[in-house]
């Protein structure tokens, strides 16, 4: 940082005029702003502040066109079964609602919602994957949804002795129901040791499932649920 | 006093004629040239006190003014103001950049009113002027040139928040605790 120097204006001395004027040249002052205009005219084109502001909108753009066509793109079925199937569903049953379809088998545990106090997974399909698949039958609890939420509800218990503090939690796990219709824990959000013993306990004590069914084969397939823990202190 | 920067607007209105021929041609600029080379060599050469380096910011002021000349529009205020606005950013780049020493007249009046403003000794202008340099030596950049803003040179409480990128009000709350400040340090 540069020093600073008071001084009081008395103590000006002044200059004299020729001395002044010694240093008074317009022509250089002339070829001095034709060397900036020689820079700015030099100055690469990416550097120019309108080239570059350009470049960000259309760069923008860009990526905006990409994502959406991203979001837009269909799951593509294999030929395979794109030649067997036959029609398409003109409605959705109440059955078939919950089903989820071998696309939405890479679905993360993470999307179901956490918030809902449902005891069955809510994971919506679009009705243009249930198109491209309709010779998939996907695997289902026995009485459909409406008993497996029974069932669960009856069958839960809260593990107050293994919980030392108040809690309560809807734990997210995945089903995997192999093709003869037996249920297994896949997969397990973190939560209390306690909760997820409930939940093997639970799992093991579940009926055979219907299994999923591929051109009338019977395969393995996955299922989100939901199991409540609901404290409730009048249980205790 | 009539101050540096004023000019009547018949005057205003001949510059402006000279502005637009000198757009179109560069060499039109002369006669604004011969009317603001002196008092712009002298605003400069009173910061640095060296005439060569005088010469050489005034003729850059005026080649970067006949350069930003295209964009330059009428607003009623002389050109004079515009040009001190240059010399001014060209100086403080110049300090910046060579961190010479940088030389600040003031007129008795101004010294006095800041010594009332911020002691109530009565010194000599001369052992205040030294204890208020050593102290701007040590202060803050920005603290500095708040004072130099705002005491030296006179802006108003929005130019100098314009300049520092903050508000009128914050402005005004930054100089007083910098006066606050002042009156501290000159008490040691």
């Amino acid at each position: 940082m540069s020093k600073i120097k008071l001084h009081r204006a008395k103590e000006f001395k002044g200059i004299s005029e020729n001395e002044l004027n010694s240093f008074k040249n317009f022509q250089k002052v002339v070829d001095m702003q034709k060397v900036y205009s020689y820079e700015a005219i030099k100055k690469p084109l990416y550097k120019k502040p309108l080239v570059l502001s350009l470049m960000v909108v259309v760069l923008v753009l860009l990526l905006l066109v990409l994502w959406e066509e991203k979001k837009e793109t269909p799951q593509i079925p294999s030929p395979k079964q794109e030649n067997k199937s036959t029609s398409l569903p003109t409605s959705i049953t109440e059955s078939q609602e919950p089903r989820i379809t071998s696309t939405n088998r890479n679905t993360g545990i993470d999307s179901v919602p956490t918030n809902l106090p449902s005891t069955t997974h809510t994971v919506s399909t679009p009705l243009s994957i249930h198109n491209t698949t309709n010779n998939i039958v996907e695997c289902s609890f026995p009485g459909g949804e409406i008993a497996l939420e029974k069932f669960i509800s009856k069958e839960i218990r809260y593990p107050y002795n293994a919980i030392d503090r108040p809690l309560t939690e809807y734990v997210q796990v995945f089903l995997y129901i192999d093709s003869t219709g037996k249920a297994s824990v896949k997969k397990i959000n973190k939560t209390n040791k306690a909760f997820i013993a409930e939940v093997y306990d639970l799992v093991e004590q579940m009926p055979l499932w219907h299994p999923k069914k591929m051109n009338n084969k019977k395969v393995s397939s996955e299922y989100p649920i939901t199991v409540p823990f609901v404290y409730k202190e009048s249980n205790q | 006093m009539e101050s540096k920067y004023h000019k009547t607007s018949a005057v205003i209105q001949e510059e402006w004629e000279w502005i637009l021929k000198a757009k179109e041609n560069p060499y039109h600029f002369s006669k604004l040239y011969d009317r603001y080379y002196q008092p712009i060599y002298l605003y400069i050469y009173k910061r640095t006190l060296n005439k060569e380096l005088s010469g050489e910011i005034s003729s850059m002021v005026f080649s970067k003014a006949l350069h930003a000349l295209p964009s330059y529009t009428n607003k009623g205020l002389p050109f004079s103001s515009w040009l001190y606005k240059i010399a001014q950013n060209e100086t403080a780049y110049y300090f910046r950049k060579h961190k010479t020493t940088e030389h600040i007249f003031l007129e008795d009046e101004q010294i006095q009113a800041l010594q009332e403003e911020t002691t109530d000794d009565e010194n000599s202008i001369e052992d205040y002027l030294t204890k208020l340099e050593n102290i701007l030596n040590t202060i803050e950049p920005t603290e500095r040139q708040l004072i130099t803003w705002r005491f030296f040179e006179h802006k108003s409480f929005k130019e100098v928040g314009d300049l520092l990128r903050i508000t009128e009000n914050n402005a005004k709350v930054k100089t007083y605790r910098l006066l606050e400040k002042l009156k501290i340090l000159l008490r040691k």
